[in-house]
């Protein structure tokens, strides 16, 4: 069967709009781009602003909407938290998760349906994008680490994603995931394993053009000879004084005196904790998740400084950044990653997938599962490394499955899921107003004049926004509408 | 460009219609690469189709081609970890007296003794970097050292080259995400599974959402990054539908792993015998990153070997003639270290090997200005590279794929002869 059209043929049938003017590359700004800045702030720091939130900022105004969301224990969540109930796993402590039968699988399947309960339904969105962006940071994958990573997510990450981040540092460098995945456990002073070390220097604290050098690599590596786990401590770590280096050391220009047992781990911490280069780095990792794939060195700059004065207080220099001048002229500069993609529309959607194999499947298919990248960089987060054409036409696919089949409830590609299209979208008498819906669902608020046109056309088959709206347009159109806003480029950019 | 004939008609018009049982075997081999070749340009690209195999991690170049000859220097360093001579009741495989191939690569022995594949040792990236993500990055971008260039090299090889090919075909990375040495202003395809790349979703709808997002993305004349992805993947379904690619059966005795490696590589070899203007396809192994329990005979290292070894065998034998036009080559950020570790493991190295696997291969040799592994040859306890792999993969790009622009391919760069292929007819040396 035919499913696909020549190029010819595709453009007999939907005349094509003048959409996306051509903008530059990396300095896009797409339909949205007029959107006014509380738009973006919730664009950027939930993963798709719904309705209501929409409404309660534009009450609250910009800087309380984000005062509210960097004091998210103030902020109730008992809609997600009710969810989380469903995930005991989850509060489980370390002994009794490893004496679970089939722990590892279970531990991983919970740790991805607890990650996109949060991402979807919980209100403290901006601590959720936090959580998400520590657990790239300090990336450590669920397969292998999956029981240790419960703890880890709850207690450590979780814990302190918007507290200090020397107080992190501490806690990933003590964690038994962390101690396991880059093998500082067997890290003794006859035999130092630098993996640990190394990838403390280079990838959490001061970057590979940080201004360390080997030596110190091997310095940080004997510091924390003895740091290991233990299966009877509470949270798992145990420093083994019998294994550790007592020697002196140099690290980045520091003494550690000899004859010194866990403080030297804690020294090292707390060097690199406060280095210059942590602030910039950090920041600017910031910068590229929140602003733009190439931040404006002057925004780097100035929340570096923040930091500074700070010591590392993650709450100030967030807001920092959101009250910049460099954030408001980013609209529409960042891509969403396959999972922001995933979250989006879900969000939009109103959908529960209740088929794990079912989640699985569309997960895999998008490329991007949670704890689901190998090395210790985590998921990168520029366009350039998740634009590709499997990734489109995944996205596409997707996109489609959530909102076409599920709908309609019927055959395999409803299978396994429910959605809310039609709960949310009240009664629209004309094509414009089930356009404008739709669209406040997905993006938050109704789409600007040529894109709403699109739209328009595609719900009304070549009518205008006066077309009047009944079931059989519905049944027709309704899913397909949500699809192709989901597909559409404007989706993709935020 | 004429996209409109779908594969019933065009066996129609070449009068086929009613055949029973016409496969693709029947399908001209003319007819795709005419569909894109602008007229008056250069007939599509002269030489070999690369393929470039990338085992992430940093694969143990000392355990796969095992330089036994070291003797103590060699043994010493690794008293877990070493290959056995080989010999008799050994299982390890003599190449020259100097290496021997770990028992895992037996699939690849005789393809060896038939001279169509050959070793390179003590090569890699001259930088001394031992970070996964920058060796990785340098390798790829063809510049160590340099981390402000963000093409790969085979981008720059394609943007490059004299001919002309507007196949979307052109480029392929097996995989979810684009490899860096892909990056360049020609767009690779990305695809995982040739049977899966296609719309999916209600028939009633179908059409209309198609040309509604065809019209979203502009694919007639796309411009920015994402919009150009688009037009690619309409090309590609468009391309994979007619040559009904889920059909597609390897010839007798290529048996492939039956993981995602064998699959990539089974896709490849089906693109590369359906005439789709594939010119370069890459593909990724990963896992090597083996700090502990790495094992010899047994373990994770000889498992990754032999899903290596059985990838490029049943490749192989699936090309059987076609093997004539194609390159593969392997290779990986750094090698691992001389001494193994406290964990029964290896850390991150420098030297490593690289296959070299084609019709145009000088095989059966092993190629090397071998430095040796006494301590003071060592390159900070680590195999020296002798053989910058960008001498490697120009001669390759210059001689195989009839490429001479290796200036722009490894920029501040002047390549040394190395005499490891045969040069294409036509082509100097």
């Amino acid at each position: 069967m035919d499913r696909t059209l020549t190029r010819r043929q595709l453009f007999t049938l939907a005349a094509p709009p003048a959409l996306g003017r051509p903008a530059p590359q990396g300095n896009r700004t797409r339909g949205r781009s007029s959107a006014p800045p509380l738009l973006h702030l919730l664009n950027r720091i939930t993963w798709g602003p719904r309705p209501q939130e929409v409404a309660r900022a534009q009450e609250l105004g910009y800087e309380a909407t984000l005062e509210e969301q960097l004091h998210p224990e103030e902020l109730d969540d008992s809609e997600a938290d009710a969810l989380l109930a469903a995930i005991p796993i989850l509060q489980l402590d370390r002994r009794t998760v490893h004496g679970l039968a089939d722990s590892g699988y279970r531990t991983h399947k919970a740790l991805i349906q607890g990650m996109l309960v949060r991402a979807v339904h919980s209100r403290r969105q901006l601590l959720e994008r936090m959580v998400e962006f520590w657990s790239d940071h300090f990336n450590i994958p669920a397969e292998e680490y999956s029981e240790d990573l419960v703890a880890f997510q709850r207690d450590v990450i979780r814990k302190h994603a918007l507290g200090r981040f020397r107080d992190l540092l501490l806690g990933t460098a003590k964690s038994p995931a962390m101690l396991f995945y880059l093998d500082n456990y067997v890290n003794v002073a006859e035999h130092p394993n630098e993996n640990y070390a190394r990838e403390l220097l280079e990838l959490h604290t001061l970057g590979v053009d940080g201004g360390y050098t080997e030596r110190d690599v091997k310095e940080v590596a004997r510091a924390f000879t003895g740091w290991t786990e233990h299966p009877r401590t509470r949270t798992g770590f145990y420093f083994n004084p019998d294994e550790h280096d007592t020697g002196t050391k140099q690290v980045l220009g520091h003494t550690l005196p000899a004859g010194r047992g866990i403080e030297d781990g804690l020294h090292v911490l707390s060097i690199l904790a406060r280095h210059p280069s942590t602030a910039r780095f950090i920041c600017r990792k910031l910068c590229v998740r929140f602003v733009s794939d190439e931040p404006p060195a002057s925004l780097v700059e100035s929340m570096a400084q923040v930091w500074q004065e700070t010591d590392g207080a993650i709450r100030p220099v967030l807001r920092h950044l959101f009250l910049s001048p460099e954030f408001q002229e980013s609209q529409g500069q960042k891509l969403r990653r396959p999972l922001d993609f995933f979250v989006g529309a879900l969000r939009a959607t109103g959908t529960r997938i209740h088929e794990w194999w079912v989640l699985d499947e569309m997960l895999t298919e998008l490329g991007q599962i949670p704890y689901g990248w190998g090395p210790p960089n985590g998921y990168p987060d520029v366009a350039p490394a998740w634009i590709s054409t499997n990734g489109l036409l995944a996205r596409w696919n997707v996109a489609m499955r959530l909102t076409h089949g599920a709908y309609s409830d019927a055959g395999e590609w409803g299978y396994g899921m429910r959605t809310e299209l039609r709960q949310r979208i009240g009664h629209p008498r004309t094509v414009g107003e089930l356009v404008d819906a739709v669209a406040s669902q997905v993006f938050g608020a109704p789409l600007p004049g040529q894109d709403r046109d699109f739209f328009v056309r595609y719900a009304a088959d070549g009518g205008d926004q006066a077309t009047p709206v009944d079931a059989r347009l519905l049944g027709r159109k309704l899913g397909s509408l949500y699809g192709l806003m989901l597909a559409s480029p404007q989706f993709q950019w935020r | 460009m004429n996209f409109s004939l779908n594969r019933r008609e065009f066996l129609q018009a070449a009068g086929m219609v009613g055949v029973v049982g016409a496969s693709r075997s029947l399908f001209p081999r003319w007819m795709p690469r005419l569909a894109f070749r602008s007229p008056g340009q250069e007939a599509g690209a002269p030489g070999d189709v690369l393929v470039c195999v990338f085992l992430r991690g940093g694969m143990d170049g000392l355990s796969a081609v095992a330089p036994y000859s070291e003797g103590a220097h060699y043994y010493d360093a690794r008293p877990t970890l070493a290959v056995p001579e080989p010999g008799r009741g050994s299982p390890a495989l003599d190449l020259d007296g100097r290496f021997a191939f770990h028992p895992a690569l037996a699939p690849l022995w005789d393809i060896y003794g038939q001279g169509d594949l050959a070793v390179v040792h003590a090569t890699g990236s001259v930088d001394p970097s031992r970070s996964h993500f920058d060796a990785m990055h340098f390798m790829e971008a063809g510049t160590p050292g340099v981390k402000t260039v963000n093409t790969g090299w085979i981008g720059r090889h394609l943007q490059s080259a004299a001919w002309q090919n507007d196949s979307p075909f052109r480029a392929i990375g097996m995989g979810a995400m684009v490899p860096t040495s892909l990056r360049g202003p020609i767009s690779p395809l990305s695809i995982r599974s040739i049977a899966d790349f296609h719309f999916k979703g209600r028939e009633d709808e179908l059409r209309r959402l198609q040309s509604s997002l065809a019209a979203l993305y502009t694919v007639e004349a796309p411009q920015a990054a994402l919009e150009q992805q688009a037009s690619l993947v309409f090309d590609t379904i468009q391309t994979l539908q007619s040559l009904d690619a889920t059909s597609y059966r390897p010839a007798p005795g290529a048996n492939y792993p039956e993981d995602e490696f064998g699959l990539g590589l089974r896709q490849i070899a089906q693109l590369i015998k359906a005439d789709v203007g594939l010119e370069v396809a890459c593909i990724d192994l990963g896992g090597w990153d083996t700090h502990e329990s790495q094992g010899t005979l047994e373990g994770e290292f000889n498992q990754l070997l032999s899903t290596l070894a059985q990838g490029l065998s049943a490749f192989y034998q699936d090309l059987g003639e076609r093997m004539q036009g194609v390159s593969l080559v392997t290779m990986s950020e750094f090698g691992r270290r001389v001494e193994e570790n406290a964990s029964q493991g290896t850390d991150h190295g420098h030297g490593n090997i690289m296959f070299l696997m084609g019709g145009g291969v000088k095989g059966g040799q092993v190629f090397t200005r071998w430095p040796g592994l006494a301590p003071s040859a060592l390159d900070d306890g680590d195999l020296a590279i002798t053989t910058d792999y960008r001498d490697v993969l120009a001669e390759i790009v210059a001689l195989r794929l009839g490429n001479p622009a290796l200036d722009q391919v490894f920029p501040d760069h002047t390549p040394t002869p190395l005499g490891l292929v045969e040069a294409l007819p036509g082509l100097g040396s």
